[in-house]
């Protein structure tokens, strides 16, 4: 019996000596340890997020060597019926793509310039362009009201809080409709297992 | 039986059978035995000191912590609490965890009109900002893939394009991200319940659960799950304070995390951060048990496929064009 159990503990110390030097052997290698406290990363630069609408201008304003200037300010002191459709006087510089779209006067209201025109002259009030838009883009009205073309913000739910449906100058330039090409964010970190790096240098050696 | 017992008769054993049962603790076999004993007990004491810095990665809470689905309301409050202590610990800031459960009569459903995608990316970060995601290493739930036009092989589709601008001519862009599938293999695969299909359809995991085998990852033909190899590593300004248990919390080391149609804002009647942000409106969410939603009125009027409709899936992301 005592024969048995001195064989028992000689065999105990054995084992507890050998994981001993076994923990310590790791601590020499300097393995690193658990990390407990995350590693410092870089923030992402906030526009990588932005929620900011592509063609957020909606202000009636005409630039013009840096002043701004309402509609009226030129507009008033001669007659504004130009019936060209090439970009006149202080307007030269700009450009159109509306396709066959070119007159000036097919959406601006000659009469109240800071309005829009409907189809039989009435005006249309500068902040809501989905009615100027609709007299020729009906079908996609028809899928931006029942919310299938461009962005919705806020809540799907309606009874939940307010359904914000982004409007058609915020992400189309009416004077150029297509959308604009953006520059794409980074594309997916490679190294996305820590240590990759590494270890893929190590198999290329 | 020996011989040599054969041949000698039994001798009489002159104990008593009390000397015999209970052999007197002698001075010798004390000795042998306690130092045998000390030897092995500071031995092993020595041996198992490693395990002391463990203190701080397993709590005895989160030990004996149950299943998501036993747990009794007293028990959640307690179990966000201790996340949010965890959180304040280790990063830095005063989360606000919550459990948010599904609303009644609500399924979600997603589409994407590649049509207007343009894989500018803008959803890939917007995701990682309001899902606090690992900056580094890298977590990202969506994946844009970059496919010929006239191709659907998402085999030769190119995810690390990094063009001066985009669209390319002759590209169309398919962002691919957790399809919350109506028959998912991953929940299927996890061997422990870790992940389950809610009653709104969205696939969650219980990151206190999970034991990290990552049999989902490999179950899923969307590579939609994403491994936290290390700790998340996000700036304590950028972290997204507002936080769901089963949602955007932020992950502990050694468990898949997944997007789930931004459960905490969903929940809420919020719109998710994909939709949010892009740039194109490319990206519709809505519930399709409502018949009036913008997520039927696609479903009904537009073309639609759904993405490797041959795996059985039944995703609820839905892909669909103009025209």
């Amino acid at each position: 019996m005592t024969k048995n159990g001195l064989f028992c503990g000689l065999i105990l110390i054995v084992i507890s000596f050998s994981l001993v030097f076994y923990a310590n052997a790791e601590n020499a290698e300097k393995q690193p340890a658990l990390e407990s406290t995350p590693k410092q990363a870089v923030p992402l630069p906030p526009d990588w997020f932005d929620t900011t609408p592509v063609h957020n201008d909606r202000k009636l304003l005409f630039y013009l060597n840096e002043f701004a200037y309402r509609c009226k300010e030129c507009h008033r002191d001669f007659n504004t019926v130009i019936r060209s459709h090439l970009p006149f006087g202080a307007h030269k510089d700009m450009v159109f793509s509306h396709g066959l779209n070119l007159r000036c006067y097919n959406c601006h209201n000659f009469k109240n310039l800071e309005t829009y025109v409907d189809h039989d002259g009435s005006e249309i009030p500068n902040n809501k362009p989905v009615l100027l838009c609709r007299k020729c883009h009906g079908t996609t009205y028809r899928d931006w009201v029942a919310g299938a073309h461009g962005r919705t913000n806020g809540y799907w739910n309606d009874s939940r809080g307010t359904q914000i449906k982004l409007e058609c100058n915020q992400c189309h330039n009416p004077h150029q409709p297509h959308f604009p090409h953006l520059v794409p964010r980074p594309s997916p970190s490679q190294a996305s297992i820590p240590h990759f790096e590494k270890e893929k240098g190590k198999h290329h050696e | 039986m020996s011989n040599s017992d054969k041949d000698q008769p039994h001798q009489f054993d002159p104990r008593s059978i009390n000397e015999i049962t209970y052999a007197p603790l002698t001075r010798r076999s004390f000795l042998k035995f306690g130092a045998a004993a000390a030897a092995a007990y500071t031995g092993l004491s020595i041996a198992l000191s490693p395990l002391k810095d463990f203190k701080e990665h397993l709590s005895l809470d989160e030990f004996v912590q149950q299943h998501y689905e036993r747990l009794t309301p007293e028990q959640m409050q307690k179990i966000l609490a201790r996340i949010e202590k965890e959180i304040k610990r280790d990063y830095g800031v005063q989360a606000a965890v919550k459990d948010f459960k599904p609303i009644p009569w609500v399924e979600y459903a997603f589409a994407l009109n590649i049509g207007k995608c343009i894989g500018c990316r803008r959803c890939v970060y917007g995701c990682m900002k309001e899902n606090n995601t690992s900056r580094d290493p890298q977590v990202q739930y969506i994946r844009v893939l970059e496919m010929e036009k006239g191709s659907q092989n998402v085999e030769e589709s190119e995810h690390y394009y990094n063009h001066e601008s985009v669209p390319q001519a002759d590209k169309y862009y398919m962002p691919v991200q957790c399809q919350q599938c109506k028959k998912p293999p991953c929940t299927k695969a996890c061997p422990i319940r870790a992940t389950w299909q809610e009653p709104d359809g969205i696939i969650v995991v219980d990151y206190n659960w999970c034991i990290g085998c990552r049999y989902c990852m490999a179950a899923c033909p969307y590579w939609a799950r994403r491994f936290n190899f290390a700790k998340p590593a996000i700036p304590a300004e950028e972290i997204n304070t507002e936080m769901a248990y089963l949602g955007n919390r932020i992950r502990p080391r050694g468990v898949v995390e997944k997007c789930t149609f931004c459960l905490r804002r969903a929940r809420q009647g919020m719109l998710p951060a994909c939709v949010e942000v892009c740039p194109t409106g490319s990206r519709v969410f809505g519930n399709v048990r409502d018949p009036e939603s913008s997520i039927n009125y696609i479903l009904n009027n537009k073309r639609v496929y759904i993405f490797k409709e041959e795996a059985g899936t039944i995703p609820r992301f839905y892909y669909c064009f103009d025209v």
